[in-house]
């Protein structure tokens, strides 16, 4: 009985111990967090207040030089409360539409930087900003009051993020916020027409039914005319609709879309174990252009592989039949298993719409005037990239080497083949 | 003669010597596999093609098993050195004339990229004077940080790792289709402007995802996780541009049923 006795009040004590230790750590923990949630907020509050005085410095400014420094400033503090927005528990409507205007407000201060948006149109639409941010802090002070008064912990912060209907206080900032946004920075047509390729907006196909999609489906992989196969169709409220095949064969399983406006294949994806055996990259790659080729993508050229531990990845791009230019807009992935070269993935969403490539000069480009001595050229061809307006412009695409410290980099450049500007520079690893 | 003591005290000496001596006996002749080894391949033969370009001075750059172009130019100055067709490809020739001329000391190798030293393998300087240490690589030149997967530029290792950690701790009980949809969500919101623009900002924002919430997130992930994620870094999105996914047996957000829905995989509903 004593023994027994002791054992309980040994279990009581040890209990009491944990519980009380569990309770305090907590209680630090939940300290902490609510430190660093308060520093953000407060951090945010301040940034907010310097950015909207840098807005209003640009403004002062007709000399592009002089407008240099707030810009910069604008970029540099939407992309600071951008993060510390990301970091709080806030109202998910409100900090979507707030990241999204510091964004905007953020390229675009960036744009106006390097001439690339005449000063008169980023002086009213940063006039705007200004007019908007200002009213916007003073909302902000008041949504946000609250959350500086002692006693506010995270789990109040969480209560109202995780609460079936959001606060009505935040909503309507998110709701502001949103209205800036279109009003201050609008989408340009070249942004609309990327949404719209994005979401397959401009098809103007036919409709196709269930079935014609299932025999689209079995006539680009006759391999799996005997699988067991369920077609469904995208949510009513979609952006494009399109046909959901999932199928089964054996211990292949997988699925592939069809978009419902001319029965295009978004993407095909195949989960199958795969052996030890290993099929050479170049027989892969003949595989990959074999399936590209039967199913009617013809003008494609292959553009790069990567090895993984049990597949292959490679990406074809389109070529524009005018100018021989690689369209990279224009791509098709296709997925491989490294032991028989089985096609267990095509991805073409982006080749569905093609880019609507205009007519550009060519004019000469001499690679010794344009670069430094001891940069090699190693390949020139033509492709295309977007400008900061979203539109295709036709490149000279060079790969270029240069030594620099005893090391061999390698260069990829996309130089305009108009205005020699270089719209895209990166080093290829 | 030797006092028992003085023979315990060489022991250490003599198996640290033997342990040098294993990491310094080269491999073989037939050390390479068969296969032609090109631009975008990846593995144990792109670390012994890497290892004896350095071995002979044509190779100034990370030993990680991938065939970049550091690789390539190194390639085809070596085959060029050696009158072998400039190709840029490791072919038969170009790998027998590679073992003739150069070592690999493929233990010595392996053993720093598994412990994410920063180490070269340079000819006429002893091993282990080439080794820079702990941590993750050494910046220009040598080895080591380890081979994570050859996935397109733009994305760090770290990254593969945190969101084959989100995809393993949000959907591992989902479809392949369902796992490679989770990661593909994480890109969406990348380059969506509505969302923080790194990795771990995406998956570290508040609430954003159930696995942070409730620590699922640092359970360690499988390989097929992980081929989810690279299968999303390489373009699919089985979600057809997705932001939002939620399981309808236990969403409690009233906001959530507002967004409109694209399509529903396993347990999730994807939506904008």
């Amino acid at each position: 009985m004593k023994k027994l006795i002791f054992v309980l009040a040994y279990t009581v004590a040890a209990l009491a111990i944990f519980s009380w230790s569990a309770n305090a750590k907590n209680e630090r923990l939940t300290l902490l967090l609510n430190g660093q949630y308060t520093d953000k907020l407060s951090e945010a509050t301040e940034q907010m207040n310097e950015l909207e005085q840098e807005v209003r410095k640009v403004l002062l400014y007709q000399d592009q030089t002089a407008a240099t420094e707030p810009l910069d400033n604008i970029w540099r503090l939407s992309s600071e409360i951008r993060n510390n927005i990301s970091s709080l528990p806030l109202d998910r409507e409100f900090s979507s539409e707030w990241m999204n205007y510091l964004t905007r407000l953020g390229d675009y201060a960036d744009l106006a930087k390097t001439g690339a948006i005449p000063q008169e149109k980023w002086g009213k639409a940063l006039g705007n900003a200004a007019a908007n941010l200002d009213e916007f802090s003073t909302e902000w002070s008041s949504a946000t009051k609250g959350m500086f008064a002692g006693g506010t912990g995270p789990e109040s912060w969480f209560a109202q993020l995780e609460g079936e209907k959001p606060d009505k206080r935040w909503a309507d900032l998110g709701q502001a916020v949103k209205t800036y946004s279109e009003s201050d920075f609008p989408l340009t047509a070249s942004e609309h027409d990327e949404q719209k390729k994005k979401d397959l907006k401009h098809l103007e196909d036919e409709p196709i039914g269930r079935d014609n999609a299932l025999s689209r489906f079995k006539e680009l992989f006759p391999e799996y005319d005997n699988a067991t196969v369920h077609v469904s169709q995208s949510e009513p409220d979609a952006p494009y609709p399109f046909y959901h095949i999932r199928f089964q064969d054996g211990a292949r399983i997988g699925y592939a879309d069809f978009t419902e406006r001319g029965g295009h294949l978004l993407s095909l994806l195949v989960e199958r174990p795969v052996g030890e055996d290993v099929l050479p990259e170049a027989d892969i790659r003949k595989r990959a252009e074999e399936f590209l080729r039967q199913a009617g993508y013809e003008d494609l050229v292959f553009e790069e592989s990567r090895e993984n531990s049990h597949f292959w990845h490679l990406s074809f791009v389109r070529v524009d039949p005018d100018t021989g230019g690689k369209v990279f807009a224009d791509g098709i992935q296709v997925k491989l298993a490294k032991d028989d070269g089985e096609v267990l993935g095509v991805n073409a969403m982006e080749y569905i719409q093609k880019e609507k490539l205009k007519a550009q000069p060519i004019n000469p480009f001499d690679p010794k005037d344009f670069f430094t001595d001891g940069t090699v050229v190693q390949s020139e061809e033509l492709g295309y990239t977007a400008n900061h307006e979203l539109v295709q412009r036709l490149c000279h695409l060079l790969v270029v080497t240069k030594k620099t410290g005893g090391r061999t980099d390698t260069y990829r450049l996309m130089v305009d083949t108009e205005t020699g500007e270089v719209l895209k520079s990166e080093i290829l690893r | 003669m030797q006092t028992k003591s003085a023979r315990r005290k060489r022991r250490p000496v003599l198996a640290v010597l033997v342990l040098v001596m294993a990491l310094s006996v080269p491999a073989g002749k037939d050390a390479f596999t068969a296969q032609n080894i090109g631009r975008g391949a990846f593995g144990d033969d792109v670390i012994e093609l890497q290892a004896r370009l350095q071995w002979t001075g044509f190779y100034d750059g990370k030993i990680d098993g991938k065939f970049g172009y550091g690789t390539y130019w190194a390639l085809r100055n070596f085959q060029q050195a050696y009158g072998l067709p400039i190709d840029g490809v490791a072919g038969a020739g170009t790998k027998e004339k590679l073992v003739s001329v150069s070592k690999y000391h493929k233990d010595f190798v392996m053993n720093n990229i598994e412990a994410g030293k920063a180490f070269t393998h340079y000819g006429g300087t002893p091993l282990e004077a080439q080794v820079k240490g702990g941590g993750n690589g050494g910046g220009g030149g040598g080895g080591g940080g380890g081979q994570t997967a050859n996935i397109p530029p733009g994305y760090s290792d770290q990254d593969i790792q945190l969101m084959a950690n989100a995809v393993y701790g949000e959907a591992r009980g989902e479809p392949y289709e369902g796992q490679v949809a989770v990661a593909a969500v994480i890109l969406n919101r990348l380059e969506h402007a509505d969302f923080p623009n790194t990795v771990s900002g995406v998956i570290f924002q508040p609430l954003a995802f159930t696995a942070v919430a409730d620590g699922q997130i640092w359970l360690t992930p499988n390989e097929r996780a992980k081929e989810a994620v690279i299968d999303a870094i390489n373009g699919w999105d089985p979600t057809e541009n997705a932001i939002y996914y939620f399981n309808p047996v236990t969403a409690t957000s009233e906001w959530i049923w507002s967004r409109p829905q694209i399509k529903k995989i396993g347990q999730h509903i994807f939506c904008m």
